[in-house]
């Protein structure tokens, strides 16, 4: 018999002790492990990182003034007092509604057409529905605003040109409620399509079939047996859209403001950039927006959680397809027409602005010039923008992804309170708008115990909290793909925690943390909702640069900045798909801007 | 190798959920011993506490002199310090590496100079015949393929204990067959002490030495395959392990040599029964499997020959099953074709005393 393994290897157990000197040594000893050691920090980082902004946001919203102690309704009072507030809370709730109704009446069609009929093209055009991110709601709606303003959107300018209608503005006005609403519905109906289209492909199309041997027609069955099948799934996507749409800034900033259409998010960043600013009132907007976004989570919770999705076994079922006949080619033309509506020609239109040396009142294709891009790269602020974005993308995504793949190791393989406390706790910032956690990290880090305000630090520490949920998804559903038995055998084969991490967990998990890693600096790269609140000068970024570029009217510089946003996300999503990792589900919750 | 004991192990989950309630046995020196019961009797629990995957709450386990779990003495050895092989349900082996990483994964950990490992890896994977997949990779394998580098990294480091978790659940029934036989023959030529958990008890009787049946987190019975058939412990055993046909009886005269008088708690069947040493305690149970009732035609009157009709008759290819009622009391008997009889007639059958096995009822059943 070969000798036994050395006891003095041995570690304490987890057993009852009484407190004394040695028991106490025994417990701290049993703490003292390695994963302790790692996934405490962790926890704390995360803790402070959420609970600080919050904390703040509530306080200030209850104070007579910033930095007056006290406490006063004062402030949500005359939410629902002052007319003018009152106004907006209406625009905002439209606006919200609004969105929903544009994203479920693209998003529908496409997501039926996609999974259940025999279209040409669907598994192509699948691929491209993630199309809308490439161009986010900043070059959205710089683009829409290229197209649709009412006396230089270029489609006004054709429909002019071509209906010989007389005057120098109209006859379409993206300016206001329903133009905002339409573009945002542009930008968010991927995630009705990718939810509907998901439950319609994963359905068990059996229960159809039982439906037609039970007698019932096509129009029933879809009425009575598929409809309320996919209902929940359509509802929880509506109710996603109009959660972000009530809290996003950039596109209201950038089609709303000018019109004089504001929005809850749009009165905060006023109020906040105000001289004095009046922060009391706009945490308290924020928290409206807040309170607005938890309820409508916890009802789509409640909607996806009763069971509804029975219907998705995971068994190989080969939804059943529904042959259009010559309505294909019809259902394929809506499809690329909503394809062209949300990236192709808002694309367009960017380049098209960008190659012109100033917006002219008329539609032309020449005296074109690359004039813009040169100034821009003979500007100092725009490389000292690129840089500042740079490292922000790169060193945020890097930081985040570190927390989140120990943190996710900690909700997907620990199965104790601080796992579940902690998942949860992490998700928090989801509910809260960008623009809102942006006034509350500006008041936050403006004071102790941590002053980063007046670096790239608060952008930093910003991104990194409104995004952790985003790398924790992305490390989490590649961790929970690696069976606990890959782990276990590395143990049993002789491996310590920290060896089996390093020659197990990580490389199998390293795709997934990849592709979260590359999401997360797209989207670092082109933030403006937090950066706009937290930048000081000097520590400018290329979304906030070109925000003041199409503030200050230079329309044809901002379209050329966006070019080069644009292009820059292609390489790195091509870069991507070339190292074949997969974006799909880390892109959700990347959602609000 | 060497031997391993458990010593009144329990292990009860946050949430108290008991899963092991009291188990104490000892596995000898190159025993392979299966752990066998349904889902949910604590088997895997047991297993994944000898592991060191899970730490018991109570007792102790040792490996030969050595305690590498004790809630007493607070010692408890990582899986990494305990020197086992395992071989899990998933298979759990690794896709970033190839046949032969995996296989050298165990060596590697223990920095074993590169030709050793070299010859060792390729020892263990002709042993499980795969030496030409060496270089694959484990998503390029079949599931039997993957079964044998899971087994090739159990044994390569010729540990002191071998650990399979239903190891064959997930293969199809032809190649459960050849691994099974493929297992056995390994452990028969390394001699490693193994312990074998399954929830098939063709699979624990074909393979293993002794039998371990498990109930409700508690050891319902210790044996070789052929006591575990022959004289169960109790009627949970009696039918978890083969089909039985169960007949609550009491004492209907004084013991004799072992031999007992009983009837039929309904029904007028009397009958000679055997009792394996004392008779059991409290409400009592006859146990007769079905491939040892006899048919006897031509010897009514006969000793321990009983009159019976045929209720059904369903015919299972190599064997003709019978449902019969013998005075009363519903019996399902076993034998060749014979392609004649139907139901509602008349067949006499032989109950010998040896075959009727008195047993004591356990709560619950199975």
């Amino acid at each position: 018999m070969r000798r036994a393994p050395a006891t003095d290897k041995a570690s304490v157990g987890s057993y009852p002790v009484t407190l004394s000197w040695t028991a106490l040594r025994a417990r701290i000893g049993r703490w003292l492990n390695w994963n302790n050691i790692i996934t405490l920090p962790v926890i704390l980082a995360v803790a402070f990182m959420v609970t600080l902004p919050t904390v703040w946001l509530i306080i200030i919203s209850f104070r007579p003034s910033t930095n007056v102690a006290g406490f006063t309704l004062r402030w949500y009072e005359r939410l629902f007092s002052d007319p003018v507030l009152l106004q907006r809370g209406l625009n905002t709730l439209l606006l919200a509604a609004g969105t929903m109704f544009f994203c479920l009446l693209i998003g529908l069609p496409v997501a039926w057409c996609l999974a259940r009929t025999d279209m040409p093209f669907a598994r192509q055009l699948n691929a491209m529905a993630i199309l809308p991110f490439v161009t986010p709601p900043l070059l959205g709606a710089l683009a829409w605003s290229n197209l649709l303003a009412p006396r230089t959107g270029l489609v006004n300018i054709l429909l002019r040109q071509w209906l010989g209608l007389e005057g120098n503005a109209g006859p379409i006005n993206v300016y206001g409620v329903w133009g905002v609403a339409f573009v945002m519905g542009l930008y968010y109906s991927p995630y009705v399509i990718n939810f509907v289209a998901g439950a319609l492909s994963s359905m068990d199309s059996t229960m159809e079939e039982a439906a037609f041997a039970a007698g019932a027609s096509g129009w029933t069955t879809a009425r009575k047996i598929t409809l309320p099948l996919v209902l929940p799934a359509i509802a929880s996507s509506a109710l996603l859209a109009f959660v972000f749409s009530a809290g996003q800034f950039t596109i209201p900033a950038l089609l709303g403001v000018p019109g004089g259409m504001y929005v809850y998010s749009t009165t905060i960043h006023q109020q906040a950039k105000l001289w004095p600013p009046n922060l009391p009132l706009a945490t308290s907007l924020g928290m409206v927006l807040v309170v607005v976004a938890v309820a409508l989570t916890w009802l789509r919770n409640r909607l996806t959680a009763r069971g509804s999705f029975v219907t998705v076994t995971g068994r190989g079922f080969r939804p059943r397809v529904i042959r259009l006949g010559p309505f294909r080619w019809v259902a394929l033309a809506f499809c690329l027409l909503y394809m062209l509506l949300a990236a192709v020609l808002p694309i367009l239109s960017l380049v098209y602005g960008s190659l012109l040396s100033f917006w002219r009142p008329t539609f032309s294709l020449s005296d074109f010039t690359l004039a813009n891009y040169f100034a821009l790269f003979e500007t100092p602020m725009t490389w000292n923008a690129m840089k500042n974005s740079l490292i922000l993308s790169v060193g945020g995504a890097t930081l985040t992804m570190a927390l989140a793949v120990v943190a996710a190791f900690i909700t997907v393989r620990r199965k104790d309170a601080l796992a579940t406390g902690l998942g949860y706790f992490a998700m928090l910032p989801t509910a809260v708008p960008s623009v809102v956690l942006g006034v509350a990290l500006l008041i936050a880090y403006l004071r102790p115990p941590l002053v980063l305000y007046g670096g790239l630090g608060i952008l930093l520490v910003g991104y990194m909290t409104h995004f952790f949920p985003v790398g924790l998804n992305a490390a989490a559903s590649s961790l929970v793909q690696v069976h606990r038995e890959l782990e276990e055998s590395a143990r049993v084969f002789g491996a310590n925690f920290l060896v089996m991490l390093r020659r197990i967990t990580v490389p199998l998990i390293k795709p997934g943390v990849l592709a979260g890693w590359v999401t997360l600096v797209v989207i670092f790269m082109r933030e403006l909702a937090i950066s706009v609140f937290v930048y000081s000068p000097g520590n400018e970024v290329l979304a906030v640069q070109l925000y003041e570029l199409w503030n200050d009217g230079r329309v044809t510089r901002a379209s050329a900045l966006a070019v080069l946003v644009i292009v820059q996300t292609a390489v790195i999503l091509g870069l991507l798909r070339f190292f074949g990792a997969r974006t799909g589900s880390a892109w959700k919750g990347a959602g609000q801007g | 190798m060497s031997a391993v004991h458990l010593l009144q192990v329990g292990k009860t989950y946050e949430g108290s959920v008991e899963a092991v309630k009291d188990v104490t046995l000892t596995v000898n020196e190159g025993e392979f011993v299966a752990f066998l019961g349904p889902s949910g009797c604590g088997k895997t629990t047991t297993l994944r506490c000898i592991a060191g995957l899970e730490q018991p709450t109570r007792g102790e386990i040792a490996f030969g002199d050595t305690v590498v779990v004790s809630s007493e003495k607070k010692v408890f050895v990582p899986p990494e310090g305990r020197d086992i092989g395992m071989v899990f349900q998933s298979y759990a082996v690794w896709p970033h590496m190839t046949v032969f990483e995996n296989v050298a994964f165990p060596l590697r950990i223990k920095k074993a100079p590169k030709a050793e490992i070299e010859e060792r890896v390729l020892k263990a994977l002709r042993l499980t015949k795969i030496e030409a997949l060496a270089d694959r990779y484990p998503t390029q394998l079949s599931g039997g393929q993957q079964q044998r580098v899971a087994v090739s990294r159990a044994i390569v480091g010729n540990p002191r204990v071998l650990l399979f978790d239903e190891p064959l659940s997930n293969l199809d029934a032809k190649l459960r067959d050849e691994m099974r036989y493929e297992i056995s023959r390994l452990q028969q030529e390394l001699g490693i002490t193994t312990i074998y958990v399954t929830h098939d008890q063709s699979e624990a009787m074909v393979m293993a030495d002794r039998v371990v049946v498990m109930k409700d987190g508690r050891v319902a019975q210790i044996g070789t395959p052929e006591e575990i058939y022959a004289r169960p412990a109790d009627t949970f055993v009696a039918s978890f392990v083969g089909d039985a046909n169960l007949i609550p009886v009491r004492p209907a005269g004084p013991a004799q040599g072992g031999r007992v008088p009983v009837e039929a708690r309904t029904g007028g069947l009397r009958l000679l029964a055997s009792a394996w040493g004392p008779l059991p305690q409290g409400e009592m149970v006859c146990l007769i499997r079905p491939e040892n009732i006899q048919l006897a035609p031509g010897q009514e009157g006969a000793e321990h020959v009983y009159p019976a009709t045929v209720v059904r008759r369903t015919y299972l290819g190599s064997q003709v099953e019978y449902e019969l009622d013998v005075s009363g009391v519903k019996l399902v008997m076993r034998t060749h074709p014979d392609g004649r009889t139907q139901p509602g007639d008349k067949l006499p059958v032989r109950l010998e005393p040896e075959h009727c096995v008195l047993l004591s009822e356990s709560g619950g059943g199975a």
